[in-house]
C-alpha cells in the first residue's frame, strides 16, 4: 500500500500567506493498482512567526499566525496506468498579536476548494519511473467569510477558498534501487496556475499568484515487522505575486528553500502513516511577509481492493 | 533675487537656482462661505491651509513672503509661518486657525468624500448614499481587514535627536533631503516625524513637554495627521487596528478600544463613537525644506528598538503605481490619477482638493 493523493502544496495555497507554506506534498507513487480505492486523511500545521522584508529578518515579530489544514482524499485506480483522485480541505487559520495580549485573534476557517486530479504512469522501465498528473481545483471554498466580532469581510488571504479555478500540473521522476535495492531518488515539479480571477467587493479583482515548486531527495526502506521508509527532501518554491486589479500586490510573492525530513510506516498492505516536518532554510520575499518557522504534516492512508473483495464474495 | 508675479488669486515667486522649483504660492479661496488661504509649493512638497477670518471678525488677505520660516504676509503687515503663527508684525504671537486639511492620494480623498471638488477642476458626478452599518458611523462594506490588531506596531515615545549637519554631509542619514516628514510644533520645539519611520509603524505616540499626541500616517492613502491623544481628560495611545476604510488606516484608542477613521477624523465604532478627533496642525514637507524653515531641527531617532531598515520603503513602488490599489474602494474617481497627492480641505462636510501643481 502506498500513499497517493494530491501534493499537499495545492492545499496550502488555499489559506495563509503567499503561495502557501513550505509543504510540497508527499512524493510517493500516486498510481494505484486497478480497481483499488484509497482514502487518505491528513492534518498539517504550520506556524508563521518569522517576519521578513525581502531576505532580511525583522525583529521583533509583531504577530503569529497558525494554519491548520485538515484534508480528505479519495482515489481510485482506473487501470495500471491511470488513477483519479479528489481532495477537499478544511483550513483553520488564527492570527495573534504579540504585542497586545488582550486583543482577540483573527480566526478564519471553512470548507476549502475541491481538487480533482488524474495521475498517469507515463514511463516505467527497469529502475526509472515517471508519473505525470493534471488536475484542476474548483472555487468551491468559502470566499465571503466575515469576522464574527465586527462582521467585516476577511481579506482574500484569510478566506478558506481561493475563489479561482486553478490548473494543477505535476511531473514526478523516481530512480529506484539507487545505491541499494531499497534506496530511491525522487524529483518532482509542480505548478499551481490560477486560470480565472476572483471578483471581490466592488471592482476589486483578485488572482492568487502562480506557484511553482521543485523537490528532490532520497528515500530508504527498512523492513522489520513493518516497512519503515525515512526520507529527506530539498524543496524550492517560487511564488509569483498575487494580482489585484491586474497589478502585482504589495506583500506577496517570493521564493523559499526548505528541507523536509520524515518517514512513512507501512503496517500492512492497507494502512500506512506518514509524518513530514519542514525546516525553512532561506527565503527572499516581496514586501513584508510572515514566513514559516515550523511545519509538519501527518497523513494516514487506508487502501482496499474492490476487485479482490468481490472475488472473495464469490 | 525674487520676482513677484501678482494676480488677484495667485502670487508666484520665481524659483531660486537650486534646480528644484522652490517657489511658494498663496491661494485665497472660499468654501462653504468660509474664506480660507492656502500656501504651498510643489517643489517643496507642502501645502497648508488656514481660515482667513480671525476670531475678532477681521478678514485678512495674504501675499507670499518667502523668508523661511515665514511663508506669507497679510495686508496688515504681519508675517506668518507655515504653522500659521504670527512671527513679526502687528499680530506677532497670534495664530491663524488651521483648517482640518491634510495631504493624501487623490483616490483616497475621492473615495472618502463623495462629490469632492477639485480646485479649478471639473465637478464630480458621484452621489453615493453610504448607509452606516449597525454600531458604526460608516458602511463596513468598505472596511477591509488588512491584518490583525497591532500586527503593525505603533511606536510609543521614541527618542528625539538633534539633527547633526555632519550627518547630511556624510549622506548616510536615514532621511534624505527630498524625503517627506510630518512636522509638528509644540511650544518652541519643532520636531520632524519622517515618513521613513511611519511607513513601517503608521502611528507614533509622542509626548513633548505636556502635550500628548499621536502622529498617524497611512502609507496606503498617503495621509498624515496628528491627533491629541488626551480624550475627555484621559491620556491614551493609539494603535493600528488592522482595519482599513477605503484603504485608509483605522486607528484604535487603547483606552476604550474604539475604532477611529483617520481621514474623517472621528470615532466610527465603540464607546466613543461620534467623538471628533482633536487635531494638531502639521507641516508635511520635504526634509530639506523643514531644515530650511527651522534651525537645529529635531527628528525621531531611528534607533526605535525595532529591527527595521528605515532607509527602505516597505511598499516599494506603491506610491507611483497608479493602478495598484490594495483594498476595495467605495468609488474610483478618474478625474485625477489615483496616486496624485492633493491637499484636501473639508468644511461643513464639503470637501475640496487642491493639486500640488496649483502651487
Amino acid at each position: 500500500m502506498l500513499f497517493l493523493g494530491l501534493p499537499l502544496s495545492f492545499l496550502w495555497g488555499q489559506a495563509c500567506c503567499t503561495g502557501g507554506n513550505l509543504g510540497t506534498g508527499n512524493l510517493q507513487s500516486t498510481i494505484l493498482e486497478p480497481q483499488t480505492t484509497s482514502f487518505l486523511v491528513g492534518v498539517g500545521h504550520t506556524r508563521y512567526n518569522r517576519l521578513f522584508h525581502k531576505s532580511k529578518r525583522i525583529y521583533p515579530v509583531d504577530r503569529d499566525r497558525d494554519l491548520s489544514i485538515f484534508s480528505f482524499t479519495g482515489a481510485y485506480g482506473i487501470s495500471k496506468k491511470w488513477t483519479v483522485a479528489a481532495q477537499i480541505a478544511y483550513p483553520l487559520q488564527r492570527e495573534f498579536s504579540n504585542t497586545n495580549s488582550e486583543s482577540k485573534p483573527l480566526i478564519a476557517s471553512g470548507i476549502g476548494d475541491l481538487s480533482l486530479i488524474l495521475h498517469h504512469l507515463t514511463h516505467a522501465k527497469r529502475k526509472n519511473k515517471l508519473t505525470s498528473s493534471i488536475g484542476i481545483s474548483l472555487p468551491t471554498g468559502q470566499t465571503k467569510l466575515r469576522d464574527e466580532a465586527t462582521d467585516i469581510l476577511y481579506s482574500t488571504v484569510l478566506q478558506p477558498g481561493k475563489g479561482t479555478w486553478n490548473a494543477l500540473l505535476v511531473a514526478k521522476y523516481e530512480r529506484l534501487q539507487l545505491y541499494r535495492p531499497t534506496s530511491s531518488l525522487l524529483a518532482q515539479i509542480t505548478a499551481n496556475l490560477p486560470i480565472s480571477k476572483y471578483q471581490a467587493a466592488n471592482s476589486f479583482v483578485y488572482q492568487p499568484g502562480k506557484v511553482l515548486t521543485f523537490t528532490t531527495g532520497l528515500r530508504e526502506r527498512f523492513s522489520r515487522k513493518v516497512f519503515f521508509d525515512p526520507f529527506i527532501y530539498l524543496n524550492f518554491k517560487y511564488s509569483f505575486e498575487d494580482r489585484i486589479n491586474e497589478q502585482a500586490g504589495l506583500n506577496s510573492g517570493g521564493h523559499w528553500l526548505s528541507l523536509s525530513l520524515g518517514f512513512q510506516l507501512l503496517f500492512s498492505q492497507r494502512t500506512s502513516v506518514q509524518l513530514i516536518s519542514y525546516l525553512p532554510l532561506t527565503q527572499n520575499l516581496k514586501g513584508i511577509q510572515l514566513s514559516e518557522s515550523s511545519s509538519f504534516e501527518l497523513l494516514f492512508a487506508y487502501t482496499f481492493n474492490t476487485k479482490s473483495k468481490s472475488n472473495d464474495t464469490k | 533675487m525674487v520676482v513677484l508675479l501678482f494676480s488677484c488669486k495667485k502670487e508666484i515667486i520665481e524659483a531660486p537656482t537650486s534646480g528644484i522649483d522652490e517657489s511658494i504660492t498663496v491661494i485665497q479661496d472660499e468654501l462653504e462661505n468660509e474664506k480660507i488661504v492656502l500656501v504651498g509649493s510643489e517643489g517643496r512638497n507642502f501645502i497648508v491651509s488656514f481660515f482667513r477670518t480671525l476670531s475678532d471678525g477681521t478678514e485678512l488677505t495674504f501675499e507670499v513672503n518667502p523668508e523661511l520660516p515665514v511663508v506669507m504676509i497679510d495686508n496688515e503687515g504681519t508675517k506668518w509661518d507655515a504653522f500659521g503663527y504670527g512671527i513679526e508684525g502687528p499680530r506677532a504671537g497670534q495664530r491663524l486657525q488651521p483648517t482640518r486639511g491634510y495631504n493624501g492620494f487623490w483616490f483616497s480623498w475621492a473615495s472618502m468624500y463623495q462629490g469632492i471638488e477639485i480646485y479649478e477642476g471639473t465637478p464630480s458626478t458621484w452621489q453615493l448614499e453610504e448607509t452606516p452599518s449597525t454600531g458604526w458611523t460608516i458602511s463596513t462594506e468598505f472596511v477591509a481587514i488588512g491584518a490583525g490588531i497591532d500586527a503593525i506596531q505603533a511606536i510609543d515615545n521614541p527618542a528625539i535627536i538633534d539633527f547633526n549637519v555632519k550627518d547630511n554631509f556624510q549622506n548616510d542619514f536615514y532621511v534624505q533631503d527630498e524625503d517627506l516628514i510630518i512636522g509638528v510644533r509644540v511650544g518652541d520645539e519643532y520636531i520632524a516625524y519622517p515618513h521613513a519611520i511611519l511607513n513601517w509603524h503608521e502611528i507614533i505616540n509622542a509626548q513633548i513637554a505636556n502635550k500628548y499626541f499621536s502622529v498617524i500616517y497611512c502609507p496606503l492613502t498617503g495621509t498624515g495627521t496628528v491627533w491629541d491623544r488626551k480624550i475627555d481628560g484621559q491620556v491614551t495611545t493609539f494603535g493600528v487596528s488592522g482595519l482599513l476604510y477605503n484603504n485608509n488606516i483605522i486607528p484604535y484608542d487603547r483606552w476604550t478600544a474604539s475604532n477611529w477613521t483617520q481621514m474623517k477624523q472621528h470615532c466610527v465604532n465603540g464607546s466613543l463613537i461620534g467623538t471628533e478627533a482633536e487635531t494638531f496642525s502639521v507641516v508635511e514637507t520635504t526634509w530639506r525644506t523643514w531644515k530650511q524653515m527651522y534651525n537645529q531641527p529635531r527628528i525621531v531617532d531611528p534607533s526605535t528598538g525595532y529591527g527595521r531598515d528605515y532607509s527602505i520603503h516597505p511598499y516599494e513602488g506603491y506610491e507611483t503605481n497608479h493602478d495598484l490599489i490594495n483594498y476595495p474602494l467605495a468609488y474610483d474617481d478618474d478625474r485625477l490619477q489615483r496616486k496624485e497627492r492633493v491637499h484636501g480641505v473639508v468644511i461643513n462636510g464639503k470637501a475640496r482638493a487642491y493639486r500640488f501643481s496649483s502651487f
